[in-house]
């Protein structure tokens, strides 16, 4: 089998990620926070060595590392525990639905409104990264509270000018809230540096951990309301939650598991270096582009000819139809909208979607040669 | 040796306080408070040496952790 679905989770998992988790399940799976007892503080241990960890990938600090769910919990947490009526907001036009469904929902609601800035501009004068900032600062409001972009899209390896983007929003006062789902574990990230405010990642996929696990990274400072409240712990005799972070966020019991083996997959990632996974990425990326560009047929929808994630569709077969074609082949990929359709519209892709590849650090040149191979044959 | 307990909060500050306290060579241990110690229920501090009193002060509060009291003699389960 040849996986190449690992914007969707990444597979497999490195094999201290496999070994950590049934370690905790072992060993030291106690509830963190909860008691005095050995297990308790040993998973407690584990779970302040992840925040640790993943603090230093990102440039941040280990107490405003908030475990959630997953990316979309984080996302949720950040939108609905800013945004008061009358605000505005801003996205990019690759936001997943991650992002447009809660904003859509509260708009439809009445509660806020909000409007979409293109991210895709040629590289030329003025650079892009300027023109992406024009097109915002056209936008903003005076009641423009908070902006969110993608770091790198879900169905296009187009890279966003964060740190731009970053300053723009600190000298307009704006909250800068970033979906790192396809960038965490592939690209450099510094939310110092990059003026982010909030920056939401998920364990699973590019940081290699279980699924289960996500990650909601603050800037020092920013206080949220609460998404979920229970009990988290600490100063249990109030019903009110707490004002600080993490535990204000983390209502009710961690994924001890799933952060143990997250844990473990941050640390492959910082043994890889991010500089070379992104090498490697880049690297399949450019073969498979230069292959499938001299099949006949093939439509490429590549804004940006780097990164980890590939675009395509052959002649007029439906996505779905190529897909599992190449499923029958071993080649797993995904088709349709990737929950992206304002990505999928940027991109003008067509109505059925497009077949997306993703690569992580265990995909080779042969998995690219053999992808190859059979879109070849789809296409005759 | 006597215990000193710094009563801090949440488990995830006690332990930046851990890391803090052993980074100056101060050995510290993550404990539960116990309740008869606390007001707002269940808390985390560091037990450590009171003879490092001062030094702990020190070090915590150059790491922006607030001690909100300190506990003599053990208070901890």
């Amino acid at each position: 089998m040849i996986y190449l679905d690992n914007a969707a989770t990444s597979f497999p998992k490195p094999p201290a990620v496999c070994k950590e988790v049934l370690n905790c399940l072992e060993n030291y799976c106690g509830n963190p926070g909860r008691g005095a007892h050995s297990l308790s503080l040993a998973a407690a241990e584990k779970v302040y060595e992840c925040r640790e960890n993943a603090a230093a990938l990102l440039g941040c600090e280990p107490e405003n590392i908030v475990f959630t769910l997953n990316t979309t919990h984080a996302l949720n947490i950040v939108i609905k525990g800013v945004l008061r009526p009358k605000d505005h907001v801003l996205l990019s036009d690759l936001e997943h639905n991650s992002v447009l469904r809660p904003l859509w929902r509260m708009a439809q609601e009445g509660i806020i409104e909000y409007d979409i800035y293109p991210s895709l501009t040629v590289e030329s004068r003025p650079p892009a990264s300027a023109l992406i900032c024009s097109h915002i600062s056209s936008l903003i409001r005076p009641n423009t509270r908070m902006l969110i972009c993608c770091h790198s899209s879900n169905i296009c390896s187009r890279v966003l000018p964060l740190r731009e983007i970053g300053a723009l929003c600190r000298r307009r006062g704006i909250l800068f809230v970033v979906d790192a789902a396809q960038s965490a574990g592939h690209l450099p990230i510094d939310m110092k540096k990059m003026n982010i405010d909030a920056l939401c990642a998920p364990g699973h996929k590019g940081l290699l951990g279980p699924q289960g696990c996500g990650i909601l990274a603050l800037r020092s400072g920013v206080l949220l309301d609460t998404l979920t409240e229970g009990g988290n712990g600490v100063n249990s005799l109030e019903a009110g939650m707490p004002d600080f972070s993490p535990e204000r966020y983390e209502a009710g019991t961690l994924a001890v598991p799933a952060i143990a083996g997250l844990s473990e997959g941050i640390k492959t990632i910082t043994a890889h270096g991010i500089i070379n996974i992104r090498a490697h990425a880049n690297m399949l990326y450019h073969t498979l582009y230069d292959m499938l560009s001299s099949v006949r047929g093939v439509t490429i929808y590549a804004p940006a000819h780097v990164g980890a994630v590939m675009l395509f569709n052959v002649r007029d077969i439906p996505s779905d139809t190529a897909a599992r074609e190449l499923d029958r082949a071993g080649i797993c990929v995904r088709s349709g909208f990737h929950c992206s359709p304002l990505g999928h519209a940027t991109l003008k892709t067509p109505a059925d979607g497009a077949i997306r590849a993703s690569f992580g650090i265990y995909n080779t040149q042969k998995d690219i040669e053999s992808l190859w191979r059979t879109v070849r044959e789809l296409a005759k | 040796m006597v215990d000193c307990t710094a009563v801090i909060g949440s488990m995830t500050t006690a332990q930046k306080a851990q890391k803090a306290l052993a980074t100056a060579a101060i050995r510290a241990n993550v404990v539960k408070l116990d309740s008869s110690v606390t007001k707002r229920g269940c808390a985390y501090g560091v037990e450590y040496d009171c003879i490092q009193e001062a030094n702990v002060k020190a070090v915590l509060n150059a790491s922006g952790i607030c001690i909100s009291r300190i506990v003599r003699g053990g208070g901890y389960m």
